[in-house]
């Protein structure tokens, strides 16, 4: 299960939190940095894509392959729905996008959901820090 | 792709099921003492009764449900309000929040809510009134589970193909034809060619197949969303020639501005924009990109291509406009009032001049430096080519320039008719979709749910028919071919300031008509997605803009 690595105290969580708390507490120096992934990144793509779905009950999550490549922030909005009459609703209700960001802490990478600030450690390493642009 | 399948409790089943569910309530529990109508919770004595025409706050009745939910949303982590109440305070929350909210509430008929249930109540809580074509002037209007509505999405990004089909025919013999192919996906990169038509789906016909084996192998090829998963497809090309390619199903990302050029014509340099969305918050930076490119170009016309542009952020369609038109034509002016019922006060949008950096006001990373002055040609007119998936933020910005004289030539067919708005509303587990604005320009027009219709001499007082050239679109060359048959029509009004003698060939005419839902026995499987156009939940999120310094003229 993706949710092992899901920092909130739930269920199959005891170990991957205990190992997360170690890595915490030897990382404590570093500050989490926004960050991206490199091109090859298939592997940890899907590990998200597991999580994020996860992190919204279970729902399929469209993300697209390049996500978190350009930009550590990913925007999630809801799809466009259907009215009886046929006609297709593209939504844009009040409510902010809901993000999920990629943030580096020393070696780690971790996604976190911004909303909730919930966390979960990713398998993958091979984030890196986002460099800002002027 | 475009035909998608329907979940248990879609919109279209519940529009199946209300004239089954109608003739239960008419049959079965007309009578308000009825005992399927008389509560058997302990509320009873709380139970509200119907005064016709008087009514209490919607606060009074929210979240008092007949089967209330516990725990919190999964997709929202927050707790559901929902306490133990009845259907009949369901139907009653209905009423009362029609009644505050809906954009036509005066043309309710208020009817007691024990004589319906609730899917039914709340189908009957609007106006019935038509529009000039006879068409229902309200449209959008239904309820939903909650749980559906909840669907979510990396913005701009979709499973399929990157294919866009128009679905002429649903049934057999099928009639499916590409129409456009989003840049940078597999589908592009075979080389599939707009106008081709769809033969075959992993050796399946497609035209003419029936069985229900067929239709799965179908549908499962169509709507798939399993990433990698390849699937044949076999095409006829407008030249006769049959051709197949092998297509993986992938995580589509949407390409809003698929194309801007600018095309050399006797009288100068004319800009042509490809614009399929104002939704995606990326093609703020595009636009501001290009249309700094036109103005250092001299370009002094302007061809707005918004045929499958069903809408989006009106902010952007806004800025859009302003680069259009320019500072001397906009100062003053609003783009759009949002007319409200007259309970509530109603808004204004300006014409926004600078910068907003959406995508950072959404969430996202900075795309752009906000408070940047947008650039702008100072057109005088403009030329812009519509279908009918033309729809809601695309009509706005014609609408918007047409109530400040800017002159809009229309090439193309009449947009889907869509000046309307509301923010979904949830309570006890459905959400309610009901109009509760209309847009209107700066003149004050905004009725247009016919559409904004091309014609070549408009009457006097139709304000809703727009100076142009009503032309079925065809498939015959790529989109942005100056060859392409709405393109060249407006380059020739543009010459002749006429339209052109058109001898269109009626095997490649698109039908006017959708095949919509209407499917034999044997296609029930088919779920042929009705029309293909694109309306937006016009929403709240511009009332921060509007109080945002690098906004329009209004925040000056």
């Amino acid at each position: 299960m993706m949710n092992k690595r899901l920092f909130l105290p739930k269920k199959s969580t005891i170990l991957p939190i205990l190992g997360f708390a170690l890595s915490a507490c030897t990382s404590q120096a570093h500050e989490k940095e926004a960050a991206l992934l490199p091109t090859d990144s298939t592997q940890a793509r899907a590990e998200i894509i597991e999580l994020i779905s996860q992190s919204l009950g279970g729902k399929k999550i469209p993300i697209a392959a390049d996500a978190f490549q350009h930009s550590s922030r990913l925007l999630l909005g809801k799809t466009a729905i259907t009215s009886p009459q046929g006609i297709k609703v593209i939504r844009s209700d009040k409510e902010a996008a809901l993000v999920f960001e990629l943030v580096k802490e020393g070696d780690n990478c971790l996604l976190r959901r911004v909303n909730t600030k919930q966390e979960w450690l990713l398998e993958t390493k091979r984030c890196f820090k986002r460099e800002l642009v002027k | 792709m475009n035909i998608k399948k329907i979940p248990s409790q879609s919109p279209l089943l519940l529009t199946i099921l209300l004239p089954l569910t109608l003739l239960t309530a008419c049959g079965g529990s007309s009578s308000p003492t009825s005992t399927t109508s008389v509560p058997t919770q302990p509320t009873v004595s709380t139970e509200p009764s119907w005064i016709k025409d008087q009514f209490q706050p919607s606060a009074n009745f929210v979240a008092q449900c007949e089967d209330p939910r516990v725990g919190s949303s999964p997709i929202t982590g927050e707790t559901y309000p929902d306490k133990q109440g009845s259907e009949l305070l369901e139907k009653h929350w209905q009423r009362a929040f029609t009644n505050e909210t809906y954009l036509w509430y005066k043309e309710v008929i208020d009817k007691d809510p024990k004589n319906f249930d609730l899917i039914n109540y709340f189908a009957q809580l609007k106006t019935f009134e038509v529009t000039d074509s006879g068409k229902d002037k309200d449209q959008f209007h239904w309820l939903q589970p909650t749980s559906e509505v909840e669907e979510y999405t990396q913005l701009g990004v979709s499973y399929g193909y990157g294919i866009s089909f128009d679905e002429q025919k649903s049934t057999s013999p099928r009639k499916w034809i590409v129409k456009n192919i989003t840049p940078n996906t597999q589908a592009f990169n075979a080389g599939i060619s707009r106008g081709s038509r769809l033969l075959e789906i992993d050796d399946v016909d497609f035209v003419n197949s029936n069985s229900d084996s067929d239709i799965d192998t179908i549908n499962n090829a169509l709507f798939s969303d399993v990433e990698g998963e390849t699937h044949t497809f076999k095409f006829i090309d407008n030249e006769g020639t049959e051709y197949q390619v092998e297509l993986q199903t992938a995580a589509i990302t949407d390409v809003p501005l698929q194309i801007a050029k600018t095309i050399e014509t006797p009288q100068g340099k004319t800009g042509y924009l490809l614009l399929n969305s104002f939704y995606n918050s990326t093609v703020e930076k595009e636009l501001f990109d290009n249309f700094t490119i036109f103005a250092e170009q001299d370009v002094n016309e302007l061809i707005v291509d918004l045929r499958y542009n069903g809408g989006g952020y009106l902010a952007l369609s806004s800025q859009l406009a302003y680069m259009v038109a320019g500072n001397t034509a906009t100062a003053g002016k609003v783009y759009e009032t949002t007319v409200y019922n007259d309970k509530i006060s109603n808004e204004q949008m300006p014409f926004f001049t600078k910068t907003l950096d959406l995508r950072r006001l959404i969430g996202g990373e900075s795309l752009i430096q906000a408070g940047q002055a947008l650039p702008s040609l100072n057109l005088s007119r403009i030329y812009v080519l519509t279908t009918g998936s033309s729809c809601s933020a695309s009509e706005s910005f014609m609408n918007s320039l047409i109530g400040i004289d800017i002159e809009v030539i229309q090439i193309g067919e009449t947009t889907c008719g869509k000046p309307y708005g509301f923010v979904s509303e949830d309570n006890c587990g459905s959400t309610y979709f009901t109009v509760q604005f209309k847009g209107e320009n700066d003149a004050g027009f905004g009725d247009y749910a016919d559409g904004l219709i091309p014609v070549k001499l408009p009457e006097a007082g139709k304000l809703a028919q727009i100076q142009g050239c009503p032309i079925t679109e065809d498939y015959q060359h790529n989109l942005g071919d100056e060859q392409e048959l709405l393109l060249a029509s407006a380059l020739y009004y543009q010459t002749n300031n006429d339209c052109p003698e058109i001898a269109q060939n009626p095997a490649m005419q698109k039908k006017t008509t959708s095949s919509k839902s209407i499917l034999s026995t044997a296609d029930t499987k088919l779920k042929g997605k009705t029309p293909l156009q694109n309306a937006i939940i016009r929403d709240v999120y511009f009332n921060k803009y509007r109080h945002i310094k690098a906004g329009g003229h209004n925040d000056e």
